[in-house]
C-alpha cells in the first residue's frame, strides 16, 4: 500500500476547485467553476437558492461526483482518494441531521467511531467539543428535546469530533432564530481562533456572508460572478450609500446646502428637516455633513448611514435581487461516489 | 366537509402522482390473492391414496376395485399399494402420500355378518382442503358400495372411519406459527426498510456517507440491525405466544403422544 502523500502543488491550500462542472441531464447545476481557499481562511459561497451552492458542497464533500474538473482537498484529489478526503474534513450538511433518539453524547461518540476515533481521543474530544458548544450540561440529553439552535451546536461538534482541518458548512443558521444565529457565528469565530481550521460556508444571508467571511464567492446559476473579500466586493459598487439626516431646525435652506456634499448623488426631501441622500461614499459625505453643519452651526437631529450591502453588490453583478428560485436540480439522489 | 375533503384530495393527488406506489399497491395483493387462492382451493388432481389392505378377502376386493376404478375414470387420485398401516401413516406425515385407505383384518367376516364394519382413511388435517375433499371423496365410495345393485342378500353398513392425522389443535395454537413469521416479517419491514427510507430522506444518510464508512457497510449494519430486531420480536413472541395459546405443558405430553400413534397402528389389531 503505497503512502499517500499530499499533493505538493497544493501546499498551504486547503481547497482547490478547477473547472468543476456537474450536469443532471441537459441542465448544468454548476457551469465551470474554479476557486481556491487557503490554509485557515473562512470562505463563502454566497447566492440565491438553486444557484448550485448545495451542488458545489458536494463535490467537494465526495458524496456526489463532477462531471468534469477536479475538486483537491488537502492536497488529495476528491475523485482519486476520497477516503482521505473524507477523513480531512468535517461536514454540517444542511439538514438536520443528528438522530433525535440519541443523547447528544451518544450522537458524538458513534459518529466517532465511524471516524475510528480511538477511545481514549474519543472522550476527550467529546469532552473539549461539548464545551466548545456550550452543550456540556447536556450531555445525556435525548437530541430530541433540544432547540434548533441547540441541535445545530451539537451538529457542529459532531463535524469536528475527529479534528479535520477542513470544515465545510452548509447553509449553517438557515432556520434559526436570531439569538442561536449570533450564536452559531460566535462558536465558528471562536473555534477558528482556537484551531488550525479552514472554513467554507455557503449561505444566502448576506449579514452572515459579510460578517464571518475573509472572503466571498458569489455563485448564481451555477456560475461564479464575483470573487473577493466583502469590503473589496463592496467597494467596486459605487453609489449604493444612503445617508438620512433630520435637522432640528430648516427653513428649507439646506436642501441647497446638501447639493455642495463631496461624493453626492442625488438629495430626496422627505419630510420638514429631513433628507435622504444617495451617495458614491457614505463615510466621506457623512463627515463632509457633519463638517458643514457645525460650520453653520446646526442641530443635527439624527443621521444614519447605510452603506453599501452585498444585496447591492449581488444586483451589480447579476443585474437582479437575491431572491428564491425554483429548484431546478433533483434533489440528492445518491449515484454511485467517486473511488467506490 | 369541504376541509376533510381537502385532505382527501391532497392525499390521492399524491398517490396518482406516483406511478410506483400505485403500481406496488395494486401488485401486492393480486401476488397474494394467486398464491393464497391456490394455497386454499382449487381441484386436487392425481393426488396420491395409499390403500393397505390388511383383509385380502372377496369384500375388499370389492372396495378394491371399486376404488381403481374411480382412479381409472375420474383421475382425481392415483391408487398406490402399501403394506403397513404404520407405514401409510408416516407417509401421509412426510407428503409422499396425501391419504391412505386402510382396510382391517376381519373387514370380509364383518361385512357379511353385519357387525359395523370400517374402512379407515388416513388423513393430513393440516391440509385442509386436501383432507375434506378426500373424505368427501372416499365417503362417496363408502355410500355407493353401501347400495345394493342387486337384491340384497347381506344389508351393507359399511361406515367410512376418518382417522385424523393430527389430532385436534386449538385455534391459537394453530395461528402461532403464522403470527410468529409475521411478526418477524412486521419487524423487519417497518425497523428495518421503514426506517431505512425515513432516514435517506431525512437526509441522515448524507451524514454517515461524508465519514469514511463505505455504503456497503452503512446498509449492511442497518440490514443487521432490523435482522436483530426481527430475530428479537421472533423470540418473544414464540415465548409469550406459547404461554398464551397454553403450549407449555403440551410439549412433554405431545412427545409421548406423537410416539404413540406412530407405534400402534388402529387397523391392524382389531
Amino acid at each position: 500500500m503505497t503512502a499517500h502523500k499530499s499533493d505538493p502543488r497544493y501546499a498551504g491550500i486547503a481547497i482547490a476547485v478547477e473547472n468543476i462542472v456537474k450536469r443532471y441531464g441537459d441542465f448544468e447545476a454548476v457551469s465551470d467553476v474554479s476557486f481556491q481557499v487557503k490554509n485557515g481562511e473562512m470562505f463563502g459561497l454566497l447566492g440565491p437558492n438553486g444557484a448550485g451552492k448545495s451542488t458545489l458542497i458536494r463535490m467537494m464533500t465526495t458524496l456526489i461526483p463532477a462531471t468534469s474538473g477536479r475538486a483537491n482537498i488537502a492536497g488529495f484529489d476528491v475523485a482519486k482518494e476520497p477516503d482521505i478526503v473524507r477523513r480531512a474534513i468535517g461536514v454540517i450538511p444542511q439538514a438536520l441531521t443528528s438522530d433525535i433518539d440519541l443523547t447528544v453524547e451518544e450522537n458524538l461518540s458513534i459518529y466517532a467511531k465511524l471516524y475510528g476515533v480511538p477511545k481514549a481521543q474519543r472522550e476527550k474530544n467529546i469532552e473539549e467539543l461539548l464545551r466548545a458548544v456550550d452543550l456540556l450540561k447536556w450531555r445525556d440529553a435525548q437530541t430530541k428535546t433540544l432547540s434548533g439552535g441547540m441541535r445545530r451546536r451539537l451538529e457542529i461538534a459532531r463535524g469536528l469530533i475527529h479534528n479535520p482541518q477542513i470544515f465545510f458548512l452548509d447553509e449553517p443558521t438557515t432556520g434559526l432564530d436570531p439569538v442561536s444565529r449570533v450564536a452559531v457565528w460566535e462558536m465558528l469565530d471562536h473555534l477558528r481562533s482556537t484551531r488550525e481550521l479552514t472554513i467554507l460556508i455557503t449561505t444566502h444571508y448576506m449579514d452572515e456572508a459579510d460578517h464571518l467571511c475573509d472572503r466571498i464567492a458569489i455563485v448564481d446559476h451555477g456560475k461564479l460572478v464575483a470573487l473577493d473579500t466583502p469590503i473589496a466586493l463592496k467597494a467596486s459598487v459605487p453609489g449604493n450609500s444612503v445617508v438620512d439626516v433630520q435637522f432640528a431646525r430648516d427653513a428649507g435652506e439646506w436642501r441647497e446646502r446638501l447639493e455642495t456634499l463631496a461624493g453626492l448623488t442625488s438629495v430626496e426631501a422627505q419630510s420638514v428637516g429631513s433628507y435622504r441622500l444617495h451617495t458614491e461614499n457614505g463615510p466621506q459625505t457623512t463627515a463632509s455633513l457633519v463638517a458643514l453643519a457645525a460650520d453653520k452651526g446646526a442641530v443635527i437631529k439624527s443621521l444614519s448611514v447605510q452603506n453599501t450591502t452585498l444585496d447591492d453588490v449581488f444586483v451589480h453583478y447579476t443585474g437582479r435581487q437575491l431572491r428564491d428560485e425554483q429548484v431546478k436540480a433533483p434533489l440528492f439522489q445518491m449515484p454511485p461516489r467517486p473511488g467506490n | 366537509m369541504t376541509r376533510m375533503m381537502a385532505i382527501v384530495e391532497r392525499d390521492l393527488r399524491k398517490f396518482f402522482r406516483s406511478p410506483t406506489l400505485m403500481l406496488v399497491s395494486m401488485v401486492m395483493p393480486l401476488v397474494q390473492l394467486v398464491i393464497l387462492g391456490n394455497a386454499f382451493g382449487g381441484k386436487i388432481h392425481n393426488a396420491r391414496v395409499g390403500v393397505v389392505d390388511y383383509d385380502h378377502g372377496e369384500q375388499a376386493v370389492r372396495v378394491r376395485e371399486m376404488f381403481d376404478s374411480v382412479a381409472a375414470n375420474i383421475k382425481t387420485f392415483t391408487a398406490v399399494n402399501c403394506n403397513d398401516e404404520r407405514q401409510a401413516r408416516e407417509d401421509v406425515r412426510t407428503g409422499k402420500l396425501d391419504a391412505a385407505l386402510i382396510i382391517p383384518a376381519q373387514y370380509s367376516r364383518r361385512v357379511l355378518a353385519g357387525d359395523s364394519p370400517k374402512l379407515g382413511l388416513v388423513v393430513d388435517n393440516s391440509d385442509q382442503f386436501m383432507s375434506s375433499s378426500l373424505e368427501a371423496e372416499m365417503q362417496s365410495l363408502a355410500d355407493a358400495l353401501n347400495t345394493p345393485t342387486v337384491q340384497p342378500k347381506v344389508v351393507q353398513q359399511i361406515v367410512l372411519e376418518i382417522v385424523e392425522l393430527y389430532p385436534y389443535v386449538e385455534y391459537m395454537k394453530y395461528l402461532l406459527a403464522g403470527s410468529i413469521a409475521l411478526a418477524m416479517y412486521v419487524s423487519v419491514m417497518i425497523g428495518g426498510g421503514m426506517l431505512y427510507i425515513d432516514d435517506k430522506a431525512r437526509g441522515v444518510h448524507e451524514g454517515f456517507l461524508v465519514t469514511p464508512i463505505t455504503r456497503l457497510e452503512l446498509v449492511m449494519g442497518l440490514n443487521l440491525a432490523g435482522a436483530i430486531k426481527a430475530v428479537l420480536s421472533g423470540v418473544s413472541l414464540t415465548v409469550i405466544g406459547s404461554l398464551l395459546a397454553g403450549l407449555g405443558g403440551d410439549f412433554s405430553s405431545r412427545a409421548g403422544a406423537a410416539a404413540s400413534a406412530v407405534d400402534c397402528g388402529r387397523f391392524d389389531c382389531v
